[in-house]
């Protein structure tokens, strides 16, 4: 008798939980406003744009650019070592 | 139709021209192996000074030989080396003369006989003799690689001042199309005027130098290498204000 009742509670207490959870669930994410429907509102103030950035010419841009590469190519003018004679010897230094 | 994609898989048709750096190690190795050369020749010299016998004189004989055939492919190597260089650098620099080539190519035909002769040397007085020649033929090839440097810097430094000079007359027009006259841009236009007489000075540096090289010509080459060089590192210390100051230009008109 015990048993049974047993058995009937634990199945009592599972669809009571079951019941719980669908029920905590269905309410976390349907929408939460339930109120009468209203008509949606556009924002009447239109946002207003940022202080336009001082503007750079384009010109100014391409001219600093260009500089900078003229700047990097001037260390390549220098002198090519490399192309000093080296030293050798023309007499067999015997007196013939 | 099947030997053309031969040739063209063939090592031949992929075989390049060295580059000067490789030209150039070439060079360190061969002169080390001649510098290597120089210890037994030294020795063998002394032995024959001392002794004057046949065997002693042979010996000198078989390490001079020794000695010439490699100073003979060191300079080969050190010609090979200008030539690639100046190659490089008439690419970069359209630099039009070519008798530099010439004369190089002259030397290393040269060069190619006296290793020829270098191999058959049979007496110490035929060594002397090909050594004075050789000598001679080395002040040659000496002379055109001071000639080359001076075209290869002298080149270089026209290159950037050219590529300033572009840069210059677009500022100058940005300047001059600027209808606000702020003393910003006043004292802008004014640092332009003033570097404006830098420039002149860089002409001026360069028309002296082209002189110089005209003269290196039949001068002394080494002499007027070294006045080249000076002249063009008093031009690139003022392209340099030059650049500093277009750039501060630049900068105060953003």
């Amino acid at each position: 008798m015990n048993k049974k009742f047993y058995m009937y509670f634990l199945a009592a207490a599972f669809i009571l939980g079951i019941t719980l959870v669908v029920i905590f669930y269905s309410h976390k994410f349907s929408p939460t406003s339930v109120g009468l429907p209203l008509p949606k509102v556009e924002p009447t103030i239109t946002p207003t744009p940022l202080p336009p950035t001082p503007t750079v010419v384009p010109q100014l841009i391409d001219l600093e650019r260009d500089l900078k590469t003229v700047e990097q190519d001037l260390p390549k003018v220098k002198e090519e070592k490399r192309l000093n004679p080296p030293v050798f010897i023309f007499d067999l230094g015997v007196g013939l | 139709m099947i030997v053309l994609p031969a040739l063209f898989f063939s090592p031949f048709a992929w075989a390049q021209e060295k580059t000067s750096n490789e030209y150039y190690q070439d060079l360190l190795r061969n002169y080390r192996s001649y510098q290597n050369l120089l210890e037994p020749f030294t020795t063998q010299k002394s032995r024959y000074l001392a002794y004057q016998t046949v065997a002693t004189q042979a010996d000198f004989l078989d390490s001079s030989r020794a000695l010439i055939l490699s100073e003979i492919e060191a300079i080969s190597s050190y010609s090979l080396f200008i030539k690639s260089l100046l190659a490089e650098a008439t690419k970069i620099l359209n630099y039009k003369e070519n008798y530099l080539y010439v004369q190089l190519d002259d030397e290393l035909t040269y060069l190619k006989l006296a290793k020829e002769r270098a191999q058959n040397l049979s007496s110490l007085g035929e060594t002397n003799q090909l050594m004075s020649e050789l000598a001679k033929h080395y002040e040659k090839i000496s002379q055109i690689a001071y000639q080359t440097k001076s075209v290869v810097v002298l080149g270089s430094l026209n290159k950037v001042y050219d590529n300033l000079k572009v840069e210059r007359e677009k500022l100058s027009f940005y300047l001059s199309e600027l209808t606000s006259d702020t003393s910003n841009i006043k004292a802008a236009r004014e640092k332009f005027t003033m570097l404006e007489k830098q420039n002149s000075e860089v002409d001026e540096i360069l028309r002296e130098a082209a002189s110089k090289q005209k003269v290196d010509e039949k001068g002394n080459a080494k002499a007027v290498s070294e006045e080249i060089q000076n002249l063009v590192n008093e031009g690139v210390n003022k392209i340099r204000v030059i650049i500093s100051g277009y750039q501060n230009i630049v900068y105060n008109l953003k």
